[in-house]
């Protein structure tokens, strides 16, 4: 459910773009559309896709100037359906004809354009080559800039006008409003310095104020608008000029309380008895405001010893209008307030009246009236104000509102007042933030404020996790007093066992063998226990044995070795285990061997028994050796070597390697993938006129 | 006297802080304006508290208290908690609730003898609030709402209720809170009263685009300048009748 | 709040800067030099519109300081009197510089030599019929090219109704049916946009002329009753011949000169 706002909507006219001139319109909207559509086309593409590509930029254009136009045509106000203030306002600033004639043909130009770009695209659609759609095109775009161009002047005149118009001051005709009126120089302007601060240039000539100003004011917790309005001078309407008339139009339009100055001391250069003809001729616009006639400069012209006859004058003026007479000086200040105050509580009082006998004041009704509660029972709801506070309060530092409060420019650095203050004033964590380097530099330890038992427990670092377990879990407020509980129940417990053990002894049922042998298994699983714990953690990769080969080193003690130290510990016997294992691997082998040897039997004999055995030996060392031969001769040849006769074809070949390498300059070869710059022919050759080449 | 602040330029204080007669909880923010502006008005006489709930800055939606108090929402850290417990005084007691509307402060409204609080809240969160914080509870609506702890605000002194609130209403609940209420709006307009300002028996923040009608109405209701504040019946009539209507 | 000419008043209240005078004295001496060196620069489509528009400043310049020198060419030329006693027979004459008279009497003496009966544009390119028209298939199996469709601008009389598509041989798109023209009267040195009432010829054939096709050079028949001409004997002329003198299907519109 929303509200509404409190403030009803204002005026403001600031919001109007700038109205481009013509031929700057003209350059926005083409460059658009070169910016905004493809430009690439040739005449072998098909005759459908050159058409759309051309009226794509008609229509674009159009858009665009559309968009554009519609944009002015809507932001400026329509003057009938603003405020009649601002609408008869701006008829005497700007000329009501004008203004509707120039935004008029603006809005002609646009539906122009529009129809302009129908045709053109129609014509397209028979567009037979390139060349014609190319001139369709052409002669599109240039007649919507001429259509653009013709409304030079208006759109010069809508841009002075948007200027002037956001320079008006803001001014809201619904709210509570007082209005100055009078000769040019009786002292209005002065008035409004003294009650807002807007800041009215004043000067001791006729017509220093030459439009309407605005000032706000607060009084009675609501904001006034005050308004300053050029002097008027006495002659008939249709003689004045546009100042004068401005400050008629606020006259006629606004619903505001009106102070008619009248300066009794004539200092103006206008007599007592032109300022009372003027009031009569402008009379009328007087009708249901609140008017207040100010008699001014009375520092210089005091009423009491002013001529009787103008005296009798302004009475009988003020009389025959029914309006109260108010005397005050700018200068002394004297009787300004009272004027002020005067004017808006006639002006409220006037306004509450009319709200009242409507009906919109009973939809309110709740927020004008406290409703104070019937007592339900006898119980008694007191307020809780603290003892400090009261204090305070009674002291004047708090609930008064002139208690010297250091004053906040929360969000600003620390400013050369910040340290004027001459009072005590509390240190705020702000200070503090400013000189340890500012916001984001700062922050703040909020341990510094905790309230506990012993302030030097504040600072203390608590863990959020102990043991395993979240402390938060255990946090119990009445911990101590459980605590203490607990203790107590302890003592009386372990008093009681004392009292029930007293004299008894555990004792063990083992014998000395059996404790030794315990002990030992103890430190065994002990000991395991904690092996298996740092072999856990070892968290290296473990090279599978295949990978690994028979290789062993001082780390990686193999299972064979293992083994016998496992067997000891366990007590069983190791000596055979070891070797059992080798020498069958190696029965196995000379099995082999020897099978061999007997199957090349050869012819032994005339031999010496030496040599006999020398061969024998031979022999049966052979496949041994064929063995081992074979295999150092079976490594494979670098590949650029393979299927070489010897080594001279080697020599050519590693020659013409290296021959064929320099080419490629250093180690890469051949079958490197490299990739050069592709140096296109027309952008390295020719005449380099225009900037650099790579500019081409 | 009721001060004009804002939360890095939000006008909705009451989102970023909570106050009671015993103590204030301040949002952590980018910078130590807005805890400043708490501190300098409330430091001498309750401890302000910078904190977060389940890590958010939007204290006074997510939690409701008194001057016996604190109900905190079943989101919050163990941290926050173990925080706030250090930061309190004594004989305030901080408890978290199990309840699915983990936003407390827009459901509940309450001052130190009677709390408001939404229709759908739960049995048990009921019960909680009428131990911790001692107060008489009633479920009820604003004006059609039922985040009580939005559209209403009030102390042991007086109350504001959403402004659309009929004058029956009002009634029925002036007489179930016991205070003296009336209906009316903070930051220029805006119902969200709850959000808008934080107030206690004798101090008052609103958000910083409170007119000042608004913020004389909260005075003279809290009677935040003692019992001699502006009456809004006499002395005010005529400026909120043209203001409103 | 600043309201109204808060610049001015600006200025009323601070003054302005001690210096401003002079740099805007340095700013409009330098302008000079900063012009000619971005027009140096400046080169491409933005150099045309920069030298075009330069251009008609200058004229507008030279215009200026012409109207206010004295006008040098038809003053009384005071040496060219004869100082002391001067013949009756001489007497009018008075020193005046003979340019401007020459000048008009050649205009004159070369507009009476133009034929009486000359067009503004009097030779045309003849537009072939295969640049005019453009083959229509028809036929179930799209194999029969009787069809013509005119490709340039027509002009149809109100009262034309097509013929049957059977015997249809001359299609005229409406697209590019046109019923008004832009007519300049030579005299006026004015536009009008005027009604075309026939196509009385198209200098390229005949049969174009029947077909009512629009080219650069046609002459039309366009309806004056607005301008309110009116023949010797007294009648208010409504019918006038005009020559088309641009391309219409290329242009869009037909623009033209009223034959007078």
């Amino acid at each position: 459910m929303e509200i509404a706002p409190l403030t009803p909507v204002v005026y403001n006219f600031k919001k109007i773009g700038p109205v481009p001139s013509a031929t700057d319109m003209v350059d926005i909207v083409l460059t658009r559309t070169q910016r905004k559509t493809p430009t690439v086309i040739h005449p072998g593409y098909k005759i459908s896709r050159i058409r759309s590509f051309y009226m794509r930029k008609v229509k674009f254009t159009q858009q665009t100037i559309a968009e554009r136009l519609g944009n002015i045509v809507e932001n400026f106000p329509r003057l009938n359906d603003i405020h009649p203030f601002y609408a008869d306002l701006m008829n005497i600033l700007y000329d009501r004809d004008h203004y509707k004639l120039a935004l008029g043909q603006i809005n002609t130009a646009k539906g122009l354009i529009d129809s302009l770009s129908r045709d053109y695209i129609r014509l397209l659609k028979y567009g037979d080559s390139l060349y014609r759609c190319k001139q369709l095109k052409r002669a599109a775009l240039g007649r919507m800039c001429t259509i653009i161009k013709r409304q030079k002047s208006a759109f010069a005149y809508l841009e002075e006008v948007r200027k002037h118009l956001s320079r008006l001051p803001a001014l809201d005709p619904h709210t509570r409003t007082l209005l100055c009126t009078g000769y040019p120089n009786v002292g209005k302007s002065s008035f409004m310095n003294k009650v807002t601060r807007a800041n009215v240039d004043v000067q001791p000539y006729a017509f220093t104020t030459k439009s309407l100003f605005v000032g706000h004011m607060d009084h009675r917790y609501l904001r006034w608008q005050v308004i300053d309005t050029p002097g008027i001078l006495d002659h008939p309407l249709e003689q004045r000029n546009t100042i004068e008339m401005q400050a008629i139009t606020a006259l006629a339009h606004l619903q505001c309380a009106v102070m008619y100055f009248v300066d009794a001391s004539e200092q103006c250069g206008y007599t007592v008895e032109q300022q009372v003809s003027l009031f009569k001729s402008i009379k009328p616009l007087f009708a249901n405001k609140q008017l207040i006639v100010v008699i001014n400069k009375i520092d210089v012209q005091p009423w009491e010893t002013l001529e009787k006859t103008k005296k009798s004058l302004i009475t009988e003026m003020c009389e025959a209008a029914n309006c109260t007479m108010m005397c005050m000086s700018n200068v002394t200040e004297q009787g300004v307030m009272d004027v002020k105050t005067a004017a808006c509580d006639k002006l409220l009082q006037a306004r509450v009246e009319k709200r009242v006998v409507g009906k919109k004041v009973d939809e309110v009704m709740n927020r004008l009236q406290v409703f104070h509660p019937a007592p339900r029972d006898d119980e008694e709801r007191t307020a809780f104000i603290p003892e400090s506070v009261a204090q305070a309060r009674k002291e004047g530092r708090v609930g008064s509102a002139d208690h010297k409060v250091k004053k906040t420019t929360a969000g600003y650095g620390v400013t050369k007042n910040d340290g004027d203050v001459d009072m005590d004033v509390r240190k705020t964590e702000r200070d503090i933030m400013w000189e340890m380097g500012g916001p984001g530099v700062y922050s703040m330890d909020y341990r510094k404020n905790y309230l506990l038992e012993k302030d030097e427990e504040k600072f203390d670092a608590i863990p959020e996790i102990m043991d395993g377990k979240n402390i938060a879990d255990f946090v119990d407020p009445e911990i101590d007093l459980k605590l203490a509980a607990l203790e107590a129940e302890e003592d009386q417990r372990m008093a009681e066992n004392q009292a029930k053990n007293m004299g008894e002894e555990p004792e063990s049922d083992l014998d000395s063998d059996e404790e030794e042998a315990f002990s030992k298994i103890r430190t065994k699983k002990a000991t395991s226990r904690e092996e298996s714990r740092i072999n856990r953690k070892q968290n290296t990769p473990v090279m599978p044995r295949n990978v690994r080969g028979r290789k062993k080193d001082k780390h990686d003690v193999g299972l064979l070795d293992s083994v016998e130290g496992h067997l000891d510990g366990l007590g069983v016997e190791s000596s055979g285990v070891k070797s059992n294992v080798r020498g069958r691997k190696r029965e196995r082998r000379e099995r082999n061997d020897d099978s061999v040897a007997e199957e090349m039997d050869l012819d032994t004999t005339g031999m010496s028994k030496g040599a006999l055995k020398k061969m024998k030996k031979e022999k049966k060392e052979a496949p041994k050796r064929e063995n081992s031969l074979a295999r150092s001769h079976s490594r494979p040849r670098e590949p650029s070597q393979v299927g070489l006769r010897d080594e001279e074809a080697k020599k050519v070949a590693t020659k013409k390697e290296m021959t064929a390498k320099r080419a490629w300059s250093g180690l890469s070869g051949e079958g490197d993938q490299r990739k050069t710059v592709h140096l296109v022919k027309w952008m390295n050759t020719g005449k380099k006129r225009n900037g650099t080449h790579n500019k081409r | 006297m009721a001060t004009r602040c804002q939360y890095e330029s939000s006008n909705e204080i009451g989102v970023f802080s909570a106050l009671t007669n015993s103590y204030a909880l301040c949002a952590i923010g980018g910078s130590e304006n807005f805890y400043s502006i708490f501190e300098q008005e409330l430091a001498e006489h309750i401890p302000v508290i910078h904190t977060s709930i389940s890590g958010v800055r939007m204290v006074g939606n997510m939690t409701v208290g008194n001057r016996r108090g604190l109900l905190v929402p079943s989101t919050t850290t163990d941290q926050e908690l173990q925080h706030l417990r250090n930061s309190l005084p004594d004989g305030v007691v901080i408890q978290r609730v199990e309840e699915r509307l983990s936003a407390l402060g827009n459901c509940v409204a309450c001052n130190d003898h009677v709390a408001l609080i939404h229709t759908d809240l739960d049995r048990e969160t009921e019960d909680i609030i009428s131990d911790v914080l001692g107060v008489e509870v009633f479920r009820q609506t604003v004006a059609g709402n039922a985040l009580v702890g939005s559209y209403c605000k009030f102390t042991n002194q007086g109350g504001v209720v959403h402004p659309r609130t009929t004058v029956e209403d009002i009634e029925e609940l002036s007489s179930l809170t016991c205070v003296p209420l009336v209906a009316g709006t903070v930051n220029r307009g805006s119902d969200v009263l709850g959000g808008g300002m934080v107030v206690n028996d004798w101090a008052a923040f609103v958000g910083m685009d409170t007119t000042s009608t608004e913020i004389s109405v909260v005075e003279s209701i809290f009677k935040l300048k003692g019992e001699e504040g502006g009456d809004i019946v006499k002395d005010m009539r005529a400026s909120l009748i043209d203001q409103l209507s | 709040m600043p309201q109204h000419e808060h610049m001015e008043r600006h200025r009323k209240l601070h003054g302005r800067r001690l210096d401003a005078d002079e740099r805007e004295r340095k700013k409009e001496a330098r302008s000079a030099h900063k012009r000619s060196e971005f027009a140096q620069k400046v080169h491409g489509i933005r150099a045309k519109l920069y030298n075009e528009k330069r251009f008609k400043e200058k004229a507008a310049l030279r215009k200026t300081i012409a109207e206010h020198n004295e006008r040098d060419n038809k003053h009384s030329n005071d040496d060219a009197v004869a100082d002391g006693a001067v013949p009756a027979y001489l007497l009018d004459r008075e020193g005046v510089s003979r340019a401007k008279v020459l000048s008009n009497t050649v205009k004159q003496k070369r507009k009476e030599k133009a034929g009486k009966w000359d067009v503004p544009i009097p030779k045309v390119k003849p537009v072939a019929d295969d640049e005019m028209f453009k083959q229509l298939k028809t036929g179930k199996k799209q194999n029969k090219a009787w069809k013509r469709m005119v490709t340039k601008v027509t002009f149809v009389g109100e009262n034309f109704t097509r013929k049957a598509p059977k015997y249809e041989r001359f299609i005229r798109p409406t697209g590019l049916r046109f019923k008004k023209a832009h007519i300049t009267h030579p005299e006026l040195k004015a536009t009008f946009h005027l009604d075309i009432i026939s196509v009385k010829k198209n200098p390229s054939s005949s049969l174009y002329t029947n077909l009512g096709v629009i080219t650069k050079g046609t002459v039309i028949e366009v309806n004056v009753s607005d301008l309110g001409l009116v023949t010797t004997t007294g009648k208010v002329v409504w019918g006038k011949f005009a020559q088309v003198t641009n391309n219409p299907e290329l242009d869009g519109c037909i623009n033209g000169v009223l034959l007078v």
